[in-house]
């Protein structure tokens, strides 16, 4: 008789023998590590003070709180982050749906379309500061030859371009991924969907409104969740080109909290910014778990 | 087996790295950040240096570790970190009871190490030369009254300015004065080009210093509590260093996106379309080799009621971790003296020693000397534990605000102030 | 013209358009790569190198000690990548195959660590790290890569697993094989598409990796390029030319391995991420 799956204790024992190598991994360096940030937001330590680190309770969230420059970073960090994720996706799917169509060359132009995805995040963010600078950019040489622009313009300094100058930059790095998730789920569509589509005498707009957009339902929201996330914990970008200058109109709660940790050694307040932002990351944990339930039993 | 015996094996035993990590998710070691020491080595010393003094293998830096090691029979091993991340690796190393033996640091970092312990008092080790260096940088290494660095290289702002761009303005003086200054920058200005090239952000708050103490303000109360920069004074100084870009418009634009790198303060100036540019000695390098046809000089910084400058450089502390401080000082007063002149001067840096105003070096490059001659009316800016929050984020902020036009110049300065005494005092 | 046709060249003409969008700022690093310092710094920027100077790559080479960070970085990702495909192959295997009790909630619990935020495991990563002894080492940066590649790597493999009929080893058990060998000779060469996707994956995340090594890694030789790259960032000056060559050194060599495997990527995700 063959041996049926998930039959009999010292089976089932073993099936969660085959779990243990990724739990012990997970525990010691996520788990872990994530309760003793809960625990250090609710200390005083601070690098810099020879006082001992010592319990404070939620003051370090108090004070939070209070603090204007948590308000106005939050949103900061929404209006990064919604942004980006929009036009990820809404680029992402056009991207997808034109190159899954049959193109000569197409395979030139998908592997084209992944590079800024592969192009480390460090040097994807140099690249693009060093193209907006103020003095030599590349992009003020050309706006400025169209005429679009009368003189050169300093994108990274002034209040009201930084932040989208920074978006731009990570809704290219960031866009390939997408375009790649959805293409791999326009890839699980069955052509047989739009032959019947064809008969129908379907508009190619209504062949991807009534079949595409359905069917990639679950990709698109896949592709949502991981962008947000990727957005929210995208370091890098800021970093690199603008440190969440100027007057903090890039700064995000991620770059704020590490200024706090490794600029200013607070690492109790820093480690209370990162809970904030994790409450938030969970709601979307939540969400993405959900989905991923639904689709399981669907 | 006796308590203290156990004691014993447990430690043994958690040296064991999974025990280790057993002991932290059992939740000891609570303070988390006292980890057991690394072994130090009596004979070998480690010495943390900016990467500017590692380019490669050959590098000067490793000459000298050498050379010392055969004069004095000590090891030591040169590390090296780039300069916007060596206070974090330090402090960070330090806590934990590692780090090195000696350390190059930041002049402005000093009372922010001092204070946090993270460096040992060297005061009575470096009294006896303390006259062997000038004021300001020696100044830069004390804490409340106690020595915590011993002064390594200096630098200091000067006036870097285009000779051709002044002779066809008719201009054949760099300005001495601020009246002059903003004479001549106006003669300078037309279209495309302007007269100096000034930071923006914490470059602006750094070079703002200069101006105040010319005009006779102070930065930070002798106690360390209260905010002095907002004064008459320092206001008058703010007032016409904001001036120069906001009315006299003298300074393009380039001003609000050079608050990154040196690079974007020097730009303009390369590419020859701002006359002036105030900078130290690093930016003689840039020039050089960004507009090799670049025709410059430098001259001290316009005078106000007196003559001043800003100073920064390195010095050189021992970490409290390092079990080796008698060799560790042994290592830092060599690599000080006199007879070391050799080893920064292939870095092209200027040695904090007040001997160097008459040496050989000091007259062989004529724009080299005309920072040293500045270094005497050199001042090392207020030796407070979070001088760096002060001048990076408040000061580059409310320099920031008044270019990007968010608020008047005397609105960001007293704003300033406000949150520089709160800081001061919470 | 036929409808067809000229929709063909619409088509060709929009991914031709958005290519060229796409392509330009990594075309912009390597010409900018390929300048001298002098015409770095042009008001107009020259679009073709006047020189190609081959001088950065010389001096990344030399000055920057690119070969040893190019070094780590590749024995870090390699290691990444095969831990973690390892490890995750089992558990893949685990949950595509057992009716675990719970198991549904350990996967999702697993995937759910992907949503926490990096900065708040960077101090106390930083702490545990540092007692075990593992700072400035690549076995610490190994550790936690693997860590953070792991949950997308389970889930992808879970997945893959699960589009594998379940006969295949049943059959090799019938002719004795343990489970693990019938994993190992019969299911995973049928997984290799998917496995592949994975790895890449791991291997890219582990390369591009910054925030982690920068925090941890204290000494020169044993920066991986991303940090490398980031140290050519002087104390005053920055050489652009430099910069961007350095950027070239890190970012081709997976830039070329991925113009091989597009496809099989793109396969491997289409079976493993969003089929669920």
């Amino acid at each position: 008789m063959a041996p049926r799956f998930g039959a009999g204790a010292r089976e089932r024992l073993f099936g969660y023998a085959l779990l243990l190598p990724t739990l012990a991994v997970l525990g010691l360096v996520i788990l872990y590590p994530l309760l003793d940030g809960v625990r250090i937001s609710l200390m005083r330590m601070k690098l810099t003070s020879v006082a001992e680190p010592r319990f404070v309770g939620l003051q370090n969230y108090v004070s939070l709180f209070q603090d204007e420059k948590f308000w106005f970073t939050l949103r900061t960090t929404a209006v990064w982050t919604v942004a980006n994720v929009v036009a990820q996706i809404i680029l992402g799917l056009a991207l997808a749906v034109l190159l899954n169509e049959r193109l000569k060359a197409r395979g030139l132009y998908r592997s084209i379309a992944l590079i800024p995805y592969i192009v480390p995040s460090v040097a994807a963010a140099l690249i693009w500061r060093w193209m907006y600078d103020g003095s030599s950019g590349i992009i003020n040489a050309i706006l400025f030859r169209l005429g679009l622009i009368d003189s050169y313009r300093p994108w990274l300094g002034e209040v009201s371009t930084a932040l989208p100058a920074v978006i731009i930059e990570s809704i290219w790095k960031g866009t390939p991924f997408v375009m790649i998730l959805l293409l791999a789920g326009l890839q699980t569509i069955s052509p047989e969907y739009y032959e019947a589509g064809a008969i129908d005498g379907a508009s190619a707009w209504q062949r991807f409104r009534d079949i595409t957009l359905p069917l990639l339902r679950p990709s698109l929201a896949v592709a949502t969740v991981l962008t947000t996330v990727y957005t929210v914990n995208n370091f890098n970008a800021i970093w690199l080109m603008t440190q969440g200058g100027p007057l903090g109109t890039t700064e995000i709660l991620f770059t704020w909290a590490y200024k706090m940790a490794f600029q200013r050694f607070d690492f109790g307040m820093a480690a209370a910014i990162s809970v904030v932002l994790f409450g938030i990351l969970a709601i979307f944990a939540a969400i993405y778990i959900f989905l991923v339930e639904r689709e399981e039993a669907g | 087996m006796t308590r203290q015996a156990r004691a014993l094996s447990r430690r043994r035993l958690l040296q064991g790295s999974g025990v280790v990590a057993a002991a932290a998710l059992a939740g000891i070691d609570p303070a988390g950040l006292r980890a057991a020491p690394r072994a130090q080595d009596a004979g070998k010393l480690t010495f943390w240096v900016i990467s500017p003094f590692t380019p490669d293998e050959n590098a000067e830096i490793f000459k000298a570790a050498k050379q010392y090691q055969d004069e004095k029979g000590v090891e030591v091993t040169v590390e090296s970190t780039a300069p916007p991340d060596m206070l974090n690796k330090l402090i960070t190393a330090v806590r934990g009871g590692g780090g090195p033996d000696v350390v190059s640091v930041d002049s402005a970092w000093n009372a922010t190490l001092g204070a946090a312990q993270i460096l040992t008092d060297i005061t009575d080790r470096f009294s006896p030369i303390s006259d062997q260096f000038f004021p300001g940088p020696v100044e830069t290494g004390r804490y409340l009254g106690k020595q915590y660095a011993a002064p390594w290289y200096t630098n200091n702002v000067a006036l870097f300015y285009n000779t051709k761009m002044f002779a066809d303005a008719g201009i054949d003086s760099p300005p001495a004065t601020w009246d002059e200054l903003v004479e001549k920058g106006k003669k300078l200005t037309a279209g495309d080009k302007y007269g100096i090239m000034l930071g923006g952000g914490g470059f602006g708050a750094f070079e703002f210093w200069p101006f105040a103490w010319q005009n006779g303000a102070t930065l930070i109360s002798e106690d360390g509590t209260q905010a002095e920069f907002g004064s008459e004074a320092g206001l008058e100084a703010w007032t016409y260093y904001s001036g120069l870009y906001l009315t006299d418009k003298i300074v393009p634009d380039d001003i609000k996106s050079a608050n990154q790198s040196w690079d974007q303060v020097f730009a303009p100036f390369i590419q020859e379309r701002a006359a002036m540019v105030m900078s130290g000695d690093w930016a003689i390098f840039a020039f050089k080799e960004g507009n090799p046809g670049l025709e410059f000089s430098v001259a001290p910084l316009p005078k106000g009621k007196e003559a001043a400058t800003v100073i920064g450089g390195y010095n050189l502390g021992i970490p409290a971790s390092s079990k080796n401080t008698d060799a560790a000082w042994d290592f830092i007063a060599w690599l000080t003296a006199k007879e070391q002149e050799n080893i920064l001067q292939a870095y092209n840096r200027i040695q904090a020693r007040a001997d160097i105003v008459d040496s050989e070096y000091a007259k062989k490059d004529p724009l080299l000397q005309v920072f040293i001659e500045q270094s005497p009316v050199g001042r090392a800016r207020a030796s407070v534990p979070t001088w760096d929050e002060i001048e990076n984020t408040i000061m580059a902020d409310a320099w920031d605000s008044v270019i990007l036009g968010q608020a008047t110049p005397e609105e960001a300065l007293s704003s300033a102030v406000k949150q520089t005494n709160d800081l001061l005092q919470g | 013209m036929r409808p067809t046709t000229r929709l063909q060249l619409a088509r060709h003409l929009l991914a031709a358009g958005a290519c060229c969008l796409i392509i330009a700022p990594f075309l912009w690093m390597i010409s900018t790569s390929l300048k001298e310092p002098a015409e770095v710094v042009l008001r107009e920027p020259t679009i073709i190198p006047r020189t190609f100077a081959v001088q950065n790559y010389v001096d990344a080479f030399n000055r920057g000690n690119f070969g040893r960070y190019f070094v780590n970085s590749v024995v870090v990702s390699l290691a990444v990548t095969l831990i973690s495909l390892a490890i995750a192959t089992l558990s893949g295997y685990a949950f595509a195959r057992y009716q675990l009790r719970g198991g549904k909630a350990i996967l999702l619990g697993i995937l759910a660590t992907q949503m926490f935020p990096a900065i708040l495991l960077a101090i106390p990563l930083y702490i545990l790290i540092r007692n075990l002894g593992l700072l400035n080492s690549l076995l610490g940066l190994i550790l936690v890569y693997t860590s953070f590649a792991l949950p997308f790597c389970v889930w992808m493999l879970r997945n893959y697993f699960l589009t594998i009929p379940k006969e295949l080893e049943e059959s090799a058990m019938v002719d004795g094989a343990t489970r693990l060998r019938a994993l190992r000779s019969v299911v995973l060469p049928v997984a290799m598409p998917g496995i592949a996707a994975t790895g890449i994956f791991s291997f890219i995340l582990s390369w591009n990796e910054f925030l982690y090594a920068n925090t941890f890694i204290s000494s020169a030789d044993r920066r991986t390029l991303p940090v490398g790259l980031q140290s050519l960032i002087g104390e005053f000056t920055t050489d652009w030319g430099l910069l961007m060559a350095g950027a070239v050194i890190t970012t081709m060599p997976i830039v070329v391995i991925f113009f091989f495997v597009q496809r099989r990527l793109t396969q491997g995700l289409a079976a493993g991420a969003v089929k669920g």
